[in-house]
């Protein structure tokens, strides 16, 4: 294994960014590719990607935006290579049902946090993709909606209107459940 | 304030980015429509919950092994 330059004090911040948005990226990254091993292959690149770019960060308040940015292209480029990808949406619930029912994590996760929260997950997993992700970034992951409409890069307007036609799905789906 | 414009204008509201005049309007209309009251109770709901529930995470052995993975790997870059 190479040795680290320990003087080089990207590394430092690599490992900083790494324990405070690694989960954030997976999250993002899961709800694109629908499976662990590519989401864990999205975290690596992301953070390699991370560490050539970081002089590029300006601001660190913006670190996870950034960040998630990152993460939502390395997701999409691993989907546009996969050939066999499910597109239609409702393939889509039922190829993410099934990868997390037989899953040794899914099993784990549903002992730990219970019915309510699979229910709050698979109501999220089962929106189309383009509001899936503006209420992951925006309600789950706490972006601003700025911030969504940079990760997303698309308009203040279509990010509001996703949002909300996210949670009108959401709530539409969710009342009585929660 | 109709219920039609409170729900296309909810996410602005929550936001706080509504302008004075409208979100009186939209405060005003809440204040008598049990229906929109309910929408924005629900839609608060759905956002707490998905706050609190809605990650996929990864494991710690997962995170633990990833960031080994990706020190190496950055090792291997600057070596």
């Amino acid at each position: 294994m190479p040795e680290l330059d320990r003087s080089d004090s990207r590394f430092d911040l690599i490992v900083e960014l790494f324990r405070n948005h690694a989960d954030a990226v997976y999250n993002v990254a899961y709800r694109i590719v629908w499976n662990r091993s590519d989401a864990e292959d999205v975290v690596q690149a992301t953070f390699i990607q991370v560490f050539l770019k970081v002089d590029q960060l300006r601001d660190w308040s913006r670190a996870r935006g950034w960040l998630l940015q990152i993460a939502y292209r390395q997701a999409l480029s691993i989907l546009r290579r996969r050939k066999e990808e499910p597109t239609d949406p409702a393939d889509l619930a039922a190829y993410i049902t099934a990868e997390q029912r037989t899953s040794e994590d899914a099993v784990s996760n549903q002992i730990l946090r219970g019915e309510l929260a699979d229910t709050i997950r698979d109501a999220i997993n089962a929106l189309p993709q383009s509001l899936r992700m503006a209420i992951v970034l925006r309600d789950v992951e706490g972006l601003t909606l700025a911030e969504v409409a940079d990760v997303l890069d698309i308009g203040p307007s279509a990010t509001k209107m996703r949002v909300t036609r996210g949670r009108q799905q959401l709530r539409a789906d969710l009342v009585g459940k929660i | 304030m109709q219920c039609h414009e409170l729900e296309a204008n909810l996410t602005s509201f929550l936001e706080g980015e509504l302008d004075q005049d409208t979100e009186a309007e939209a405060l005003k209309h809440l204040a008598t429509c049990s229906h929109c009251e309910t929408v924005l109770s629900e839609t608060r709901s759905v956002i707490a919950a998905s706050a609190e529930f809605g990650q996929e995470r990864m494991s710690q052995s997962a995170h633990k092994r990833l960031l080994n993975s990706v020190l190496d790997q950055l090792g291997d870059l600057t070596n």
